[in-house]
């Protein structure tokens, strides 16, 4: 069984519980056909049903009442170790610590071999599991590579009788770094001193490539001779460059301790040497002034995470006062702020220059840490310009990183280098988010116009850097291109929620299609590629289309529709192409229409778009845009069949019909989508033109009500929604005619007014739109046509008329403003008459000439007799 | 022991123990989608789990009962810093937990089963003494491996069975850990309940 078959019986499923029982016999043979297998899985699903009623409502644990297997034989059995046990050579002399899983013993040699004390670290709760076991191996690894005087050194390791891993380590006896200088009372130099050792050991560390992570006060003691060991390597994190994708690389440092704890590991970005530089700091100012770098008010971790990642550490100097503060001001105070900044490329490179400025301090040397430099200029450059910058600031640091290093800095180049790509990788991926998912998430609600918009801005502005950095790279630049899709879309997909930006819709749609272009002339097999690329030009087309721009548009979807026939042939059944494929016949289908009466056969062209979805339906019943696209075509089908030759209005309201149908399932089945709702707007405007030509006047002004009130909602919820806004004047002037229709005039008035209000404010807001410019015409004409013969509906007309040379699209503007001007003439005397016939004169002779060539008495016999005699008859009157 | 003098007690390798802040920042860093936060994460809710299960079993009488529901509840608050987590975190948990009682619970029914058929026992139902019905008696490992199959056709559905059966949360809490309707969850459960039990009864 596979996911669409499962859905389908779910489906079915869900239907037949809801009706009575002795009816689902009859209901499962009609829904599924002749599909048997389909009705008996159905059918042992519902006899199940009946008996499984109290089925897994019943939790599994009571009745698991014996303990011990559940809790494991190992558990059950195995005793907690006491004082005197042996745990391999050694003795337990006492416990001296105890977490939730172990605990820590002080023991001694058992063998007697030589007196030697020991910490053993023991496993006691419950069986290992694999993941602990191996962090446990981790830490033997990485204390067993460090051995150094001043790291507490592993001496051995292995499992208990019972099978409990356990560590031997360097019994240490002494005091956190912080109390002993408290307690002796060490000078600042002592202290800097002492610090300095801790360094080493650091330093060390990183040098084998490991670094701590957790470095605090208490994982610092320091013993009765004045030697600091550094402890607890646990969450080090090993800089293995072998294995640079290692998984350790995000984890330990979430068991950091937040008052040490660098912002890149507040904010779990990638932890460096660099963020043991910052813990370090921290420890030698607590010690310098017996405060740490923030002051919190109220000590609460949000509060404390937030001046780690944002505040401003007080110099040292001011933290404490009288001749300490003295001592701090200047040269320490400038070493520990450079160790403490917030990125951690502007703190010292290493510990080791940390430390060397430290030396030069104590022997009186200049320090080598500057105030603010270059860095600081980069850094701010990154803050403000976020995503992009940081991409591309990520990059060159990594090179700038892999520049006249030494040996042990060309490791940790290398290092950086990948990290630095992961980042990259990172940003790309969060931009991939951004892009695509969020988009979607978003792209349906209402209100979301004004956020779309900035993301577009914001991305724009990226991905045309991104671009340039990504000539060499085929992945990220199919991705671009992709890319550039959604951002058109945002911009101006027609009949989808867009900013009304044609002109930028159609440059991004042809930013993606010369980086296709580009792609595929080094791999021209590539399926993506050709996928993307004819997604580009069947959006480009698109908006042509509704330019009314149809001879080019054409060019670029019969080459769309070649790509995907060809794609499908290479994968025939490949569910995305088919919806592909669907999707450019219904494209095909809008150009041809708008192209105006010529060879094409729109209607054949949308049957083939209906046949691929329907069956793509039948697969994927619940799948929301092949719903959507089928109820486009059958609405297209609908209005098509208003019209001769092929018209069929039995057929046409049928087809309106199951539109309507599919369309009020998407907008039931997605509550939160306004797209969906707009969609049944939609489809009530597209009926009720099928209903007035079929006589149903009534309910024909029903559906334009219904559709003002749902576009009211809609675009009160998201008024910067420029393809709403245009929605809401067709749908005005939808039911001005509707109202027209019923000689319901006071209305028509008000609602054409409306449509024209607008449609004004449409094209002052984009002169170049050439779509709302003629549908501002066609709802002038509308309003000076309900006006009746009022001086206000003659200047609408002369409006809708103005050109400098006759086109036939203004025809029937023609046709009614002649005849209306001849009646004004009718009224008038003397000069205004003539004035008035001179215009009507004029307009017949304009309707006469666009006529002219195309004087097929079939075609436009009736208006160019009716243009003859108005001649005729202004010249007749005129000479009178 | 002198606080004065800090005797070495390494604990790092101790981490597994519950221990509030690194589960907070490891659920926030698993639900952001970070693998290694979430493989890390898991023994550790395992853990838990599995110790509370054993010491509430050992101290419930016969004829009390051990709901799941409480165990997760509680192994939450024991183990997640209530002050920096949300309701995401919850309800992510609340994923895990459920998860990871279905581990406890199969493994268990998996032994037990072992040990019956060392017995020479060759009826393997969880507990024959609850078995008032058919329906009572569920084979876990049987319900295992159908949920499996189910998991493959609709992971949802899978996941709504996990929550619902395994950790003892209501339709309400199961579509509010999900984000989906209760409506969505009831719909699926039922259609869910009546497949698996079809395919394991």
């Amino acid at each position: 069984m596979n996911t669409e078959r499962w859905q389908e019986i779910n489906r079915i499923f869900d239907a037949a519980v809801e009706i009575p029982t002795e009816e689902r016999g009859a209901f499962l043979r009609v829904i599924c056909g002749g599909d048997d297998g389909l009705r008996r899985e159905v059918e042992a699903m519902l006899v199940a049903d009946a008996d499984a009623q109290s089925f897994l409502e019943e939790s599994p644990l009571r009745a698991a009442t014996d303990v011990p297997t559940l809790i494991g034989a190992n558990d059950a059995m195995r005793r907690t170790l006491d004082v005197g046990d042996t745990v391999g050579r050694y003795r337990l002399v006492r416990e001296v610590g105890r977490g939730g899983m172990g605990a820590v013993y002080l023991a001694e040699r058992a063998d007697g071999a030589f007196s030697q004390q020991v910490a053993i670290k023991v496993i006691q709760h419950g069986t290992p599991t694999e993941f602990i076991l191996n962090r446990f191996r981790r830490e033997r690894q990485i204390l067993a590579n460090l051995r150094h005087p001043n790291i507490v050194r592993l001496l051995d390791g292995g499992a208990t009788r019972d099978d409990a891993p356990y560590l031997v380590m360097e019994y240490v006896e002494g005091q956190p770094i912080d109390i002993y200088c408290v307690t002796r009372d060490l000078s600042v130099r002592d202290r800097v001193e002492l610090f300095r050792k801790v360094c080493g050991a650091v330093q060390f560390a990183h040098q084998n490539l490991v670094v701590h992570r957790d470095l605090k006060p208490s994982n610092i003691l320091v013993t009765d001779d004045g030697t600091p060991k550094l402890l607890d390597f646990g969450i080090a994190k090993l800089l293995d460059p072998e294995n640079p994708s290692s998984k350790s690389e995000m984890t330990a440092m979430r068991a950091m301790t937040p008052e040490y704890a660098s912002p890149e590991q507040i904010s779990g970005e990638a932890i460096t040497t660099a963020s043991d530089v910052y813990s370090l700091a921290v420890i030698l100012y607590l010690l310098l002034t017996g405060r740490r770098p923030y002051r919190l008010k109220t000590g609460r971790l949000e509060e404390l995470l937030l001046a780690i990642s944002q505040g401003d550490p007080a110099p040292p100097s001011s933290a404490t006062d009288g001749a300490r503060s003295k001592i701090l001001r200047g040269d320490l105070d400038t070493v520990l702020l450079t160790a403490l900044r917030k990125e951690p490329q502007r703190r010292y490179a290493s510990v080791e220059q940390f430390s060397e400025d430290l030396r030069r301090y104590l022997v009186g040397l200049p320090i080598q840490a500057r105030t603010d430099t270059f860095f600081y200029r980069t850094g701010k450059f990154i803050r403000r310009n976020k995503i992009g910058a940081t991409a591309g600031a990520l990059l060159t640091l990594s090179v700038l990183a892999g520049t006249g290093a030494t040996a042990w800095q060309a490791r940790v180049a290398r290092l950086e280098r990948i990290r630095a790509e992961k980042r990259f990788n990172d940003v790309r991926k969060l931009a991939r988010t951004v892009m695509f998912d969020y988009q979607d998430a978003i792209a349906a609600l209402p209100g979301a116009m004004p956020a779309r918009k900035r993301l577009v801005n914001d991305s724009l502005e990226y991905l045309d850097n991104l671009a340039r950095e990504a000539a060499s790279d085929p992945d990220l630049q199919l991705e671009l291109a992709e890319a550039y899709n959604k951002v058109g879309d945002i911009q101006g997909k027609p009949y989808r929620f867009n900013l009304g930006d044609t002109k930028g819709a159609l440059a991004s749609y042809r930013k993606a299609k010369d980086l296709c272009e580009q792609l595929a002339k080094s791999n021209p097999g590539d399926a993506g590629v050709r996928r993307v690329l004819s997604i580009s030009l069947e959006n480009e087309a698109n908006v042509l289309v509704r330019q009314r721009q149809t001879t080019p548009a054409l060019v670029l979807l019969e080459r769309a529709r070649d790509i995907r026939k060809r794609l499908l042939e290479e994968a025939p059944g490949n569910t995305e192409y088919r919806r592909l494929s669907a999707s450019i016949h219904l494209s095909l289908g809008d150009c041809v229409v708008y192209s105006g009466p010529g060879p094409g056969q729109p209607l054949d062209i949308y049957y083939r778009a209906e046949e691929i979805l329907e069956s793509l339906h039948r697969t994927l019943p619940s799948d929301a845009e092949v719903t959507r696209q089928l109820a486009q075509v059958y609405q297209r089908i609908g209005n098509f069949r208003r019209y001769a030759p092929q018209k069929d209005l039995i057929q046409s309201l049928e087809f309106h019909r199951r539109s309507l149908e599919l369309r009020e399932w998407l907008a039931v089945e997605h509550p939160e989508s306004a797209q969906a709702r707009r969609d049944v707007a939609d489809e009530l405007l597209m009926r009720s033109y099928a209903l007035r030509e079929a006589s149903d006047l009534i309910s024909a002004q029903a559906d334009c009500e219904r559709a003002v009130t749902m576009f009211e909602t809609l675009t009160g919820a998201d008024p910067t929604n420029i393809e709403l806004q245009h929605d809401l004047a067709f749908a005005y002037a939808a039911l001005s005619a509707a109202c027209k229709d019923r000689n319901n005039l006071p209305s028509a008035i008000q609602a054409s007014r409306r449509s024209v209000l607008i449609l004004e404010k449409l094209v002052a807001a984009d002169p170049t739109n050439v779509e709302n410019e003629r549908d501002l015409r066609t709802g002038r004409a509308l309003l000076a046509e309900v006006l009746g013969d009022t001086p206000e509906s003659l200047d609408l007309l002369r409006q809708v008329t103005a050109s400098e040379t006759p086109e036939p699209r203004f025809a029937n503007g023609y046709q009614a403003l002649a005849g209306k001007l001849e009646r004004f003439a009718e009224k008038a005397r003397g000069e205004e008459r003539v004035r008035f016939l001179r215009e009507a004169r004029a307009n017949y002779a304009r309707l006469l000439t666009i006529l002219e060539p195309e004087k097929d008495p079939s075609k436009i016999g009736e208006l160019y007799k009716f243009a003859a005699d108005g001649l005729a008859r202004c010249d007749a009157a005129l000479v009178r | 022991m002198n606080p004065e003098k800090n005797i070495f007690v390494p604990e790092s390798a101790l981490e597994v123990a519950p221990d509030r802040e690194p589960v907070t920042y490891l659920l926030k860093n698993a639900q952001a989608g970070d693998r290694a936060a979430l493989d890390e994460l898991l023994p550790l809710v395992y853990g838990e789990l599995r110790r509370l299960a054993a010491s509430h079993l050992a101290r419930e009488r016969a004829d009390h009962t051990l709901q799941p529901t409480a165990l997760v509840h509680e192994a939450y608050l024991r183990m997640v810093d209530q002050h920096s987590a949300d309701w995401r975190n919850r309800a992510h948990f609340f994923g895990l937990a459920a998860e990871m009682m279905r581990r406890i619970l199969v493994n268990h029914a998996v032994s037990r089963n072992a040990a019956k058929r060392g017995s020479g026992e060759t009826h393997i139902a969880l507990d024959e003494a609850n078995s008032f019905s058919k329906a009572r008696d569920v084979n876990l490992v049987r319900l295992d491996e159908a949920l499996k199959r189910l998991a493959d056709l609709d992971p949802e559905q899978a996941r709504i069975v996990e929550l619902r059966f395994f950790a003892g949360l209501s339709v309400e809490e199961a579509a509010d850990v999900m984000e989906i309707s209760d409506t969505t969850v009831k719909r699926k459960w039922r259609a869910a309940k009546a497949w698996l039990f079809s395919q394991i009864v």
